[in-house]
């Protein structure tokens, strides 16, 4: 595990952040951080990056405890506010960084390079960052974070300020890092965006953690089946019976049957089949992120 | 605080100073405050020339060496005061926000989950901040210095000990001020650090009074606002060693602040030497334990 936690607990003054946060990031995972606004994503990210102490409970990042300074040579990370010195370009901020991070100044010009044409900033080099654009910015946020080539990314909102081109851009690069076996810790709440590149995720809302697991996990479960018939039908009790289906809605042409999960669906369609009736198409509802986000969150907040 | 001093440690701390030195070279209170030196240099300089035309050219009935020399010593000895008060202005001016301007604005999340430890950073603000002050105090106290012994041929005794001792002015200030700003904000850190300039400087006036009619408590109320901050003494000292004894026509110096009677002992002079320091260690310790 590239990212541990026990119980991690945050209090600013007497209001909690983070309660008792445990999470596991395997490596090579892009993880999905998720929950609605002020549900404590940042506070975590800014824990595992040592800016905060944890009011009690542990953590460990790449195998050093929490605000070990070693282990940031190793990891990289865009902040939420992504803000960087308006009078620098990104060639003296990058070599400003890259000093910091240890590097050779043999290194630092070509790894520059490298990060600014992977964000799509590599003609900016010598611009000021005062007049970049606020997607620029997080763009130079997130060649700034991957810099010295790190094994962990923390990201938190990466897209927040980009156009769907940018995000989608930002996508490709971090199934891209991904492939190249680093581990990304994504906080967002852009669920859509979290499906598509995301390994694993967690749910956090009003501080805790309220669901976490393999995203096709979470993502499995009882199914919705949408059938579209060439003529008014109603399937037998026994037929759906059989395969454990149960009949939600019935409109003359048209049928939606639950099922306890997605591998019961031929069988559904052969008994259906099997009964007479000519079927036109049959879709299957998917259950996704949003439905998941939305039960989770908003079950907290009636229970 | 037993951190190994590694050299990967000192280039941490040199990127931090010298991008802060960068910094501070372009904003707006040097800029400012250079010009405003180079204006208050050039009255001097003006006020000397023509002091010491009027003297070369006998416009001043029969005066002879001694008093000549006295009035030039007295002449320098004016000028440092306000020229110090300047660096000391600059000085808490560019540090106040060193370390919390960064830290409101969040351009301090980027530096700071880079393998650097906090008080590093720390240091690296200090030693940058430090070296802009030391070349600004050199050329400020060193053109007041030349300018009164140019054209006054002011009498200077100690000379190498007196800028040493007036480079060392602002660094006092700049400790105070780092330190500040890694807890408070910039502005009531400011407001604070001049407070503490102006609550120096009257401890220094008392103490001095206190010296001349001899009474104890003035001293003693001195000495804790040295304690304090101890700009006002170094100054003191500064000026003790720049002028040979005597020559000043009054023992307090023309006007109690600009002199140098209750001059400091040698272990004020240690204090103020790593009060700059201490400073810097106790913002290290803040700074460290704080939430970013
Ligand atoms: N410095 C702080 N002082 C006091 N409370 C804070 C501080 N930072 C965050 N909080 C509180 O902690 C909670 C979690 O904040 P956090 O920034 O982690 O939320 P978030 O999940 O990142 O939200 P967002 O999606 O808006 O970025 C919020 O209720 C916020 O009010
Ligand atoms: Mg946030």
């Amino acid at each position: 595990m590239i990212i541990h936690t026990e119980d991690l607990t945050k209090y600013y003054g007497c209001k909690l952040g983070n309660d008792r946060i445990c999470l596991s990031v395997p490596e090579g995972h892009i993880f999905g951080f998720l929950g609605p606004n002020g549900a404590g994503k940042s506070t975590l990210v800014k824990m595992l990056v040592g800016l905060i102490h944890p009011t009690s409970g542990a953590g460990e990042v790449l195998g050093r405890p929490l605000g070990d300074t070693s282990a940031r040579k190793r990891m990289g990370f865009l902040p939420e506010t992504f803000r960087y010195q308006g009078w620098l370009t990104p060639a003296e901020l990058l070599a400003y960084h890259g000093r910091l991070l240890g590097m050779e100044a043999s290194q630092i010009g070509p790894a520059t390079i490298d990060v600014m044409t992977q964000v799509g900033l590599a003609d900016e080099l010598r611009t000021k960052i005062r007049n970049f654009s606020k997607g620029m910015q997080q763009r130079l946020g997130i060649a700034c974070a991957m810099l010295s080539g790190p094994e962990l990314l923390f990201l938190d909102e990466p897209t927040s300020a980009l156009d769907p081109l940018g995000r989608r851009h930002v996508r490709e690069l971090l199934l891209g890092l991904k492939a190249k076996g680093t581990t990304i810790f994504l906080n967002s709440h852009l669920l859509s965006e979290v499906e598509l590149v995301c390994d694993s995720v967690a749910v956090i809302d009003r501080a805790r953690i309220v669901a976490s697991g393999s995203l096709s996990e979470l993502l499995t479960g009882p199914c919705e089946v949408e059938v579209f018939l060439a003529e008014p039908f109603r399937p037998a009790e026994e037929t759906l019976a059989g395969v454990r289906g149960t009949l939600l809605e019935s409109a003359p042409e048209r049928l939606v049957i639950g099922l306890p999960d997605a591998e019961a669906i031929p069988a559904l369609v052969a008994a259906l089949v099997h009964e007479g009736t000519r079927i036109l198409g049959v879709e299957r509802r998917k259950r996704n992120l949003e439905t998941l986000f939305i039960e989770t969150v908003s079950e907290e907040q009636h229970g | 605080m037993a951190s190994v001093w590694t050299r990967s440690a000192a280039r941490r701390v040199l990127a931090v100073a010298a991008l802060t030195f960068r910094e501070a070279r372009r904003r707006w209170v040097v800029v400012a405050a250079a010009a405003m030196t180079l204006g208050y240099l050039a009255l001097y300089g003006a006020g000397l020339y023509f002091a010491s035309r009027d003297i070369a050219g006998g416009a001043i009935s029969s005066m002879d060496e001694v008093t000549i020399k006295m009035i030039g010593a007295q002449m320098l000895s004016l000028g440092l005061f306000p020229s110090s008060l300047i660096v000391g202005l600059v000085a808490v001016f560019s540090s106040v926000g060193s370390v919390s301007g960064e830290l409101d604005s969040s351009v301090a999340h980027g530096p700071l989950t880079r393998p650097i430890r906090r008080s590093e950073y720390v240091l690296g603000k200090f030693v940058g901040l430090a070296a802009m002050l030391t070349v600004y105090s050199l050329a400020v106290m060193g053109s007041v210095v030349g300018l009164a012994v140019g054209f006054m041929d002011a009498p200077t005794d100690n000379l190498a000990a007196a800028i040493a001792l007036f480079v060392l002015e602002p660094l006092i200030l700049c400790g105070v001020a780092v330190f500040g700003s890694t807890r408070l904000p910039t502005l009531a850190n400011g407001v604070l650090c001049t407070a503490l300039y102006g609550i120096g400087f009257i401890g220094g006036v008392i103490e001095q009074i206190g010296s001349i009619i001899s009474n104890q408590v003035m001293l003693n109320i001195g000495i804790v606002t040295s304690l304090l901050l101890p700009v006002d003494a170094v100054h003191r000292k500064a000026v003790t060693e720049l002028l040979p004894s005597g020559v000043l026509l009054d023992p307090s110096g023309g006007g109690v602040s600009f002199g140098a009677s209750a001059v400091p002992s040698g272990w004020m002079v240690a204090y103020a030497v790593a009060f700059p320091l201490i400073m810097i260690l106790l913002g290290m310790r803040v700074l460290q334990k704080r939430d970013l």
